[in-house]
């Protein structure tokens, strides 16, 4: 398929100096239903102003069937946005409301009719003509804010968030119609939402998002089976992770045991293995992989979301059977379920550089190395630091770190919390701990001296 | 016995007999009669029989038109610059523009009074001038605070719909920014353009020969003419009673505000 849209070396930022989004690189096809997903202040919403026309890059092109159009008002493109609260003109009926783009490019009034008639037929709101917004329900609003949008037959049409005013039921409902009018109309549709389900149901393709960087991109199925790394695994779904290592070409160790895989790595590379619920085999005590202890079932309808102990490690398994608290069943992970995702080696390093007093500025902290690497350091000397996630633990005494920061993202690992903490700079720090602390938590990185890795740079 | 709710509504309805029906029911009662106490339409049919007096009412709704017409062309680009230029300071702003408003209105013409008398030399040389000066001085920051307000309040995102659905500055500004600050526009005009045909005050003070349909009612009140000047503030009233119904359909159209059911 013919590429519609290209986003290049996209970088935003705030007058403050935050940079909202970072050389990001996305290619959309023409007549593809694409889903922006993230959590809040991931920067889908600030991407899509850009595709709009409301927000301007600071650097980078966005092009339209070749020519760019990153620096043209929103007037000037052919791309048409359906507002999170609507943004319905209030003085305006609902025939004047869908109108209101065709007016604007003086089109005949009997088309703009003909026009007009048919967009409300394609929302369903046929007969709507001359009411007015505020005696509209928030479900008819949200179709009329799609019919004035459709009714400029714009090349793409952003949706952002359109459907978070709405009730559950009513959600669903909308995402169905969604997606039909997309099949319909064979419009391209960039959608916005933070909400993972709703874009499973609708998308041909997700791009997940985490702080104005495009984790990984790829149709639903995919991000679900084969999430690129933690967060894409934690943030879709329900996942059991466990740190591990490669120890043969297709086997793995982790969760205590070593497991047959079928992707295939270095032996020694570091991984987070990844198995979904749904793919957890129960067998009778003694026969599976693993014994454990069961220590919640809770009934779902469709199956029974069972939690288990082992060791330190804790699973969650979705079963057809009910079974006891406190009894031990078997598990096994299949070969062709476990998902291996190579460590993110580039957690925790920071750069700085040399004081006169022999410690060393790294922008955010300063650390004292010893003596033994300072030997032959002099002021100026750039120098790198790095530390282990396992290493560093969190601690409410914001003198007690290195850092302080607030809680930014939260991944439970098989038997601990993988935090993102995020300093006051933006910068982020990887930290292991048993403890479960809330998102936005103020909180301090707590590294034993001995456990830095100081490393000169050239 | 019991209490009653609405025994709560019983001092506010005592303040509105005492206070506002009580003073109209006198304002009725001697418009419809003569001196000696019997009903009359004598003195309504003797202002409309009147050229003078009809060409006073004709004079007085002028001079509020212009006074309205030139408060809206001042207020209306202040008021937008006031709330939408993106200066963080702008509350202050709005203060300096309403803080006239707390100073005693006699001290301020007062001092209008001696500016003008300085720059013309002498205030009989413009009349018209200063009286529509002095009015715009006094009633302007009623313009601008309900324009401020609907500006201040004015969702961006639907301005940002008004761009995305085609409309270049210029068209945002008559087809999405002019009909939505049309309630401040129109509560603007209700408390400048009203008061504007009475306030006989400010004239009075700057020696002005003017002649509107307040200094009227002072001139037949000073000649302890009540029956007459009864009749004026009756024609006030019907006049007011008009302007606010035609106002009132302006808003019901205009007012309301989207609000998606959450």
């Amino acid at each position: 398929m013919e590429n519609i849209l290209e986003l290049n070396h996209i970088t935003k930022s705030y007058e403050d100096g935050i940079n909202v989004i970072e050389d990001l690189n996305l290619t959309v096809k023409k007549g593809e239903l694409i889903t922006l997903l993230g959590p809040s202040g991931c920067g889908k919403t600030t991407l899509l102003r850009m595709i709009g026309g409301f927000d301007l890059p600071n650097s980078g092109e966005i092009l339209l069937h070749g020519q760019d159009i990153g620096q043209l008002p929103p007037d000037k493109r052919p791309i048409n946005t359906v507002f999170q609260k609507y943004a319905l003109f209030p003085f305006l009926n609902i025939y004047d409301n869908i109108a209101f783009g065709l007016k604007q490019r003086k089109m005949d009034r009997e088309l703009i009719r003909q026009k007009v008639k048919h967009a409300l037929t394609v929302v369903d709101l046929e007969g709507f003509e001359k009411r007015s917004v505020d005696s509209l329900s928030g479900g008819q609003q949200q179709r009329v804010a799609v019919a004035r949008a459709i009714v400029n037959e714009p090349e793409i049409l952003l949706l952002d968030e359109p459907l978070s005013a709405l009730d559950h039921k009513m959600r669903l409902e909308m995402q169905a119609e969604i997606r039909s009018m997309h099949d319909n109309l064979g419009m391209t549709f960039i959608y916005v939402t933070h909400d993972q389900e709703e874009a499973m149901n609708l998308s041909d393709r997700i791009v997940v998002m985490a702080n104005g960087v495009i984790q990984q991109e790829g149709a639903p199925e995919m991000i679900y089976d084969k999430p690129s790394n933690i967060f894409v695994a934690d943030f879709i779904g329900v996942s059991n992770i466990f740190n591990g290592v490669v120890t043969d070409k297709r086997r793995a160790r982790f969760a205590g045991k070593t497991f047959k895989t079928d992707t295939e790595y270095p032996a020694g590379t570091r991984v987070e293995a990844m198995i979904r619920p749904e793919n957890v085999s129960i067998t009778p005590a003694g026969e599976g992989a693993i014994d454990a202890v069961v220590t919640g079932d809770i009934y779902k309808g469709s199956h029974h979301e069972i939690t288990a102990g082992f060791g330190k490690y804790e699973v969650t398994v979705y079963g057809k059977n009910k079974v006891e608290t406190g009894s031990t069943i078997g598990i096994d992970f299949p070969r062709e379920y476990i998902h291996l995702m190579p460590h993110d080696m580039d957690m925790n390093v920071f750069e700085g550089k040399v004081n006169e007093d022999g410690s060393v500025d790294f922008s955010y902290f300063t650390l004292a190395p010893d003596a033994e690497f300072m030997r032959d350091k002099t002021a100026g000397t750039r120098v790198s630091v790095s530390f282990e996630p396992s290493d560093a633990d969190l601690s409410d005494d914001p003198e007690a770190g290195i850092v302080t920061g607030h809680i930014d993202t939260i991944m439970y690992i098989g038997d601990h919390y993988t935090y993102i903490v995020r300093g006051d700079n933006d910068e982020e720090y990887y930290a292991d701990d048993d403890w479960l602390w809330n998102m936005g938590d103020f909180v301090s990185v707590v590294v034993p001296q001995d456990k830095f890795r100081f490393r000169e740079m050239p | 016995m019991r209490f009653k709710r609405s025994a709560l509504s019983i001092p506010y309805v005592i303040f509105l007999l005492i206070f506002v029906m009580a003073p109209l029911a006198v304002v009725f009662v001697f418009a419809f009669t003569n001196g000696s106490g019997h009903f009359t339409f004598e003195n309504f049919l003797g202002f409309f029989r009147s050229s003078r007096t009809i060409a006073t009412l004709v004079y007085s709704l002028f001079v509020a038109l212009v006074t309205t017409v030139v408060c809206l062309l001042i207020a209306y680009p202040t008021a937008y610059a006031l709330a939408r230029s993106g200066f963080k300071k702008n509350r202050i702003l709005l203060l300096l523009a309403v803080v006239p408003m707390w100073i005693n209105f006699t001290l301020r013409v007062t001092a209008l009074k001696e500016m003008l008398d300085f720059v013309e030399g002498n205030l009989a040389y413009y009349p018209f001038f200063n009286t529509i000066v002095g009015q715009v001085y006094d009633f302007l920051p009623f313009m601008i605070l309900p324009i401020f307000n609907v500006f201040d309040e004015m969702d961006n995102s639907l301005l940002e719909a008004g761009r995305d659905l085609g409309a270049d500055r210029k068209s945002l500004f008559f087809s999405v920014i002019l009909p939505l600050s049309m309630p401040g526009i129109m509560s603007g005009i209700t408390m400048v353009f009203l008061p504007a045909m009475t306030n006989y005050v400010v004239l009075d003070m700057l020696y002005n020969s003017t002649y509107i349909m307040g200094s009227l009612i002072g001139s037949y009140f000073n000649a302890y003419d009540w029956h007459n000047g009864s009749m004026i503030s009756a024609i006030l009233l019907a006049l007011i009673v008009l302007f606010t119904l035609i106002g009132k359909n302006q808003k019901s159209t205009n007012v309301t505000t989207v609000s998606p059911s959450p």
